[in-house]
């Protein structure tokens, strides 16, 4: 069991950047998944972590020891691989043996290790076989078997479920949540399916253009994005996320956008005014009373819930998700009210940082929403 | 069905008249020499006859040639292959300064003219008193064997998945250690595709035979045979196209059992780039 | 910002890579280079062969090279010779690519016959074509008066235009297998679902070639013309064993008078001189080919 340790890592291909100075300290023990769209650089950095990649500069630690200048082999750690990279001239067995005798584990020890992880991964009857005469999903065992017969200070594991069907998936997932639990080794995780991360870590790392974005537990990632990227990238679907003005009048915090005006709990002193993004999360919309004028565009029924999307008088369109059940047809005038105390605010741009601190609890407090004027007017069904 | 009836006679025809030259060789080989200049021509031999292989073989330095051909060849792709594995292994899998401007030479010699290399290669060749030597045939061989293997090798490494090699450092392997363990063994058929197109190069050779090599005890087949075509005051040409398919053997042999790779080898040569 | 350095392990690597190529590239110097420089070298030089004495003459024999009315008359010969084989083995191998395609009996012993031609020795295939076509005896002549087309035996090598027709037709039957597997193993890769979208579209078998087959033939035609114009234009063990560059010079490309001028004339400065500027010229189609492939790799 070992902590791992990014100090100031970067790394570029001449001018292009891959991962810029990434500082993130994982404990030992904990399951870390790095997140991102692809191209974030999650995978550079996973790489760089087992040695097959080289950083530009900064240091990388495993257990307080510097890496950098070790081999893959010498920094004890396990990888499973996307493509899984099984041996394909190699048997089942031979492949789970192969890390053993790299090491020097002696013939007769080995027999036994193997037979304790085949066991493990229910592989027995699999032993013979070669990768090609597998299943995807037994091709992924091995590739876990070959990781876990040793006992390796961190594992690596690079999309590891990517490649199997949606059933499987939600198995396996569960499956190596309990494995982590039982070993209790430090995992680096990279994926780029949010539900992976947020049901499988102890912390997200969310990257982006090679930029750690937030490093914090998956209930955090999603209550408090720390920016804009955050918050549209967590959540499905994703949250609201509204460009508009932020004033102060009397001591009040009032967002504007072209339909749709929203008064603001207190926020921080010295918070600037002007273009600010509103970034409101699906279920913070209610359907049915409200302050607010809207148009359904869109109805989606996934059976446990419904997804509505609307469009305010504006041209602004929020999407809203409520019990299934509820009767909504496209075209359809209604009311909404969304929370006001469960909004989040970022400053203007692409990546723009978090302004307001984080609702207190789950709880929905009253909106105060007022609707403006000629919006109010031009909404006016007809 | 009546289409397709004649379509398969239509292009079976076509194939049998591209063919109609090889089928040509072998009857005209066990001929009777009497039976040549009859006419009209029989199709079929009316007696079939090995007493052309038998003169070859007996009375002709035709096994000299052969086994002239068979060392040269095989040390060739020996040696060309050898280097070349490691070669491409290079090429494809490192990061070093020059390694681009390597691939590019491989490129630009792969499609270099022999013509252009032979009068220097002479020269060098002679000074070091090697002129006349099966060595030196190895030596000038290389020069359009080692450029061709490398570059067919290259494509064939690039074929096999960086993973596994990457699988192979994280479990403890050196980058030899992997190569041996891991890479060597997906190569394998991309080798010996590679093996058996040097081979047949360096076996069809005839321009650096003909300048470098004018003795008999080092001579190859292909300026060998030739040899007895000039020399023959009356050619005879059942001996001659007996020749020509004992040549051949290595060829039939590769068609009979690996043709697989050859056409492997095909795809990665030039046309994939 | 210090300037990146490379990390032990990475240049570790990066030394053992240039250990796995260093005896390549000796090699390679000693055998390709050092000759390819010296080639250049002693274009400038006038050579007698067997006795190896030379002089310094400069450009003079660049000079002499094109005012001689020989070399114009190769290059003449040579691009006669490479267009024409090119040609007869592009249009034959296309077409014979799209029979094996289809669904023919026996079609891997179709196959092995059409490709046998492309690995068999040149020196095997000049050996029976020339017993093919032997005036006297030559099944080829038999044909011709039998179907009546000809009335006296024809001298197919011996006389103009034959030889030159000769030659560029027995190019054609050894080379275009080559063109055969590149473009078979093309075809093989053309989704069928865009046939069955034309011939929904109702167009026809004729329409479906133009329109879907050869686009998607394009690229690999390409390279396979690039490539090909290369090896047909050096090629020397054909034209050499076929003709001997005769009758006198009326089939001698480039490749077989740099051979003459070393080995028979004995003006190896001379020689190296044609040889200098055939590679200039055959440089035009290196580069384009080195081009694509690198864009694409």
């Amino acid at each position: 069991m070992a902590d791992v340790e990014f100090r100031k890592v970067r790394k570029a291909w001449g001018k292009v950047v891959g991962v810029a100075d990434l500082d993130l300290s994982i404990r030992a023990g904990e399951f870390v998944s790095l997140l991102g769209p692809s191209g974030c650089g999650k995978t550079t950095t996973l790489r760089m972590l087992a040695g097959l990649e080289f950083p530009t500069s900064g240091e990388i630690r495993i257990g307080g020891r510097t890496v950098n200048d070790l081999a893959p082999g010498q920094r004890d750690i396990a990888m499973v691989f996307q493509s899984y990279a099984l041996y394909p001239h190699m048997t089942v067995e031979e492949n789970i043996a192969y890390p053993l005798k790299k090491r020097g584990v002696p013939r007769g020890e080995r027999g036994p290790m193997v037979a304790r992880v085949a066991e493990m991964l229910q592989l027995g009857p699999l032993l013979g076989r070669k990768p090609r005469e597998l299943s995807g999903g037994q091709q992924q065992r091995v590739a876990l078997g070959r990781a876990l017969v040793r006992d390796p200070k961190v594992f690596l594991l690079d999309e590891p479920l990517s490649n199997l069907d949606a059933k499987l998936r939600g198995h396996m997932r569960a499956e190596l949540v309990e494995l982590h639990r039982r070993l209790g080794r430090t995992m680096v995780y990279v994926t780029h399916d949010q539900l992976e991360a947020m049901t499988m870590s102890d912390r997200i790392a969310i990257l982006e253009g090679g930029v750690l974005q937030q490093f914090a537990p998956p209930q955090e990632v999603y209550r408090e994005p720390a920016n804009r990227f955050v918050a549209g990238f967590i959540g499905t679907p994703s949250m609201n996320l509204i460009d508009g003005q932020l004033a102060q009048t009397g001591g009040r915090w009032r967002f504007e956008a072209p339909g749709l005006a929203l008064e603001l709990p207190a926020l921080p002193p010295g918070t600037p005014g002007g273009e600010a993004c509103l970034g409101l999360r699906p279920e913070h919309i209610a359907f049915g009373s409200g302050p607010l004028e809207a148009r359904v565009a869109l109805v989606e029924e996934t059976g446990h819930e419904t997804i509505v999307v609307v469009e305010l008088p504006g041209g602004l369109r929020l999407t809203g998700r409520t019990a299934p059940g509820m009767a909504l047809r496209p075209g359809e005038a209604l009311r909404i009210a969304p929370d006001a105390a469960q909004a989040h605010l970022f400053a203007a741009g692409p990546s723009g940082r978090r302004l307001n601190a984080p609702a207190a609890g789950p709880g929905r407090a009253a909106a105060s929403v007022s609707v403006p004027a000629s919006a109010a007017h031009a909404g006016e069904p007809s | 069905m009546a289409r397709r009836v004649l379509f398969n006679l239509f292009a079976w025809s076509i194939v049998l008249a591209v063919a109609f030259p090889l089928f040509w060789m072998i009857v005209t080989s066990v001929k009777p020499q009497f039976e040549l200049f009859r006419r009209p021509p029989t199709f079929l031999p009316d007696t079939v006859t090995f007493e052309h292989y038998r003169t070859l073989l007996a009375r002709t330095n035709f096994m000299i040639y052969f086994r002239n051909s068979v060392i040269l060849s095989t040390v060739t792709t020996f040696v060309v292959v050898f280097l070349a594995t490691l070669g491409a292994y290079s090429l494809v899998r490192f990061r070093y300064r020059g390694r681009e401007s390597l691939a590019f030479l491989v490129l630009f010699t792969y499609l270099l003219p022999s013509v252009v290399l032979i009068i220097p290669l002479y020269l060098m060749l002679v000074s070091l008193g090697l002129s006349n030597t099966i060595l030196s045939l190895v030596i000038a061989y290389t020069t359009f064997a080692l450029p061709y293997a490398l570059w067919l090798l290259r494509s064939f490494m690039a074929g096999v998945p960086e993973d596994l090699e990457s699988a192979a450092l994280v479990d403890g392997a050196s980058r030899l250690g992997a190569f041996r363990d891991v890479i060597l063994p997906q190569l394998l058929p991309g080798i010996i595709s590679t093996a058996l197109f040097t081979f047949i190069l360096s076996w069809n050779e005839y321009l650096y035979a003909l300048v470098l090599v004018n003795s008999d005890g080092a001579r190859p087949l292909t300026t060998g045979v030739m040899s007895m075509l000039i020399s023959a005051f009356n050619i005879e040409w059942s001996l001659l196209m007996a020749a020509s398919v004992m040549m051949s053997v290595p060829l039939i042999v590769a068609f009979a059992f690996l043709q697989s790779y050859l056409t492997r080898g095909f795809g990665a040569g030039g046309v994939k780039g | 910002m210090p300037a990146p350095r490379p990390t032990a392990l990475e240049r570790q690597y990066a030394r053992l890579g240039v250990l796995l190529i260093a005896p390549t590239v000796l090699v390679f110097c000693a055998v390709i280079v050092y000759p390819l420089v010296s080639a250049i070298y002693l274009s400038l030089f006038q050579i007698f062969t067997p006795t190896l004495q030379g002089s310094w003459v400069g450009l003079d024999n660049y000079r002499a090279l094109l005012a001689r009315g020989e070399f114009w008359t190769s290059l003449q010969n040579n691009l006669i010779w490479t267009v024409g084989t090119l040609t007869l083995q592009i249009l034959f191998g296309v077409a014979m690519a799209l029979v094996l395609h289809q669904n023919l009996w026996f079609r891997s012993l179709a196959r092995s016959l059409i490709l046998f031609p492309y690995f068999v020795s040149t020196v095997v295939a000049v050996l029976v074509w020339k017993w093919v076509f032997n005036d006297l005896y030559g099944i080829l002549n038999h044909f011709m008066l039998t179907l009546g087309i000809i009335d006296w035996p024809i001298d197919y090598l011996g006389t103009m235009p034959n030889a030159m027709i000769s030659i560029i037709l027995v190019g054609a039957w050894k080379y275009f297998p080559f063109v055969v597997i590149a473009v078979l193993a093309r075809l093989q890769t053309i989704p069928e679902a865009l046939y069955e979208a034309a011939r929904i579209d109702g167009a026809g078998p004729v329409a479906r070639f133009f329109d879907i087959t050869l686009p998607q033939l394009r690229e690999v035609l390409v390279v396979i013309i690039l490539l090909r114009a290369i090896w047909d234009f050096k090629e020397f063990d054909l034209i050499y064993l076929m003709t001997g560059g005769g009758p006198v010079i009326a089939t001698q490309t480039l490749p077989l008078l740099v051979y003459k001028e070393a080995f028979a004339v004995n003006q190896m400065g001379m020689a190296s001189a044609y040889a200098v500027v055939m590679m200039a010229i055959m440089l035009a189609f290196m580069i384009v080919y080195i081009r694509r492939t690198r864009e694409r790799g």
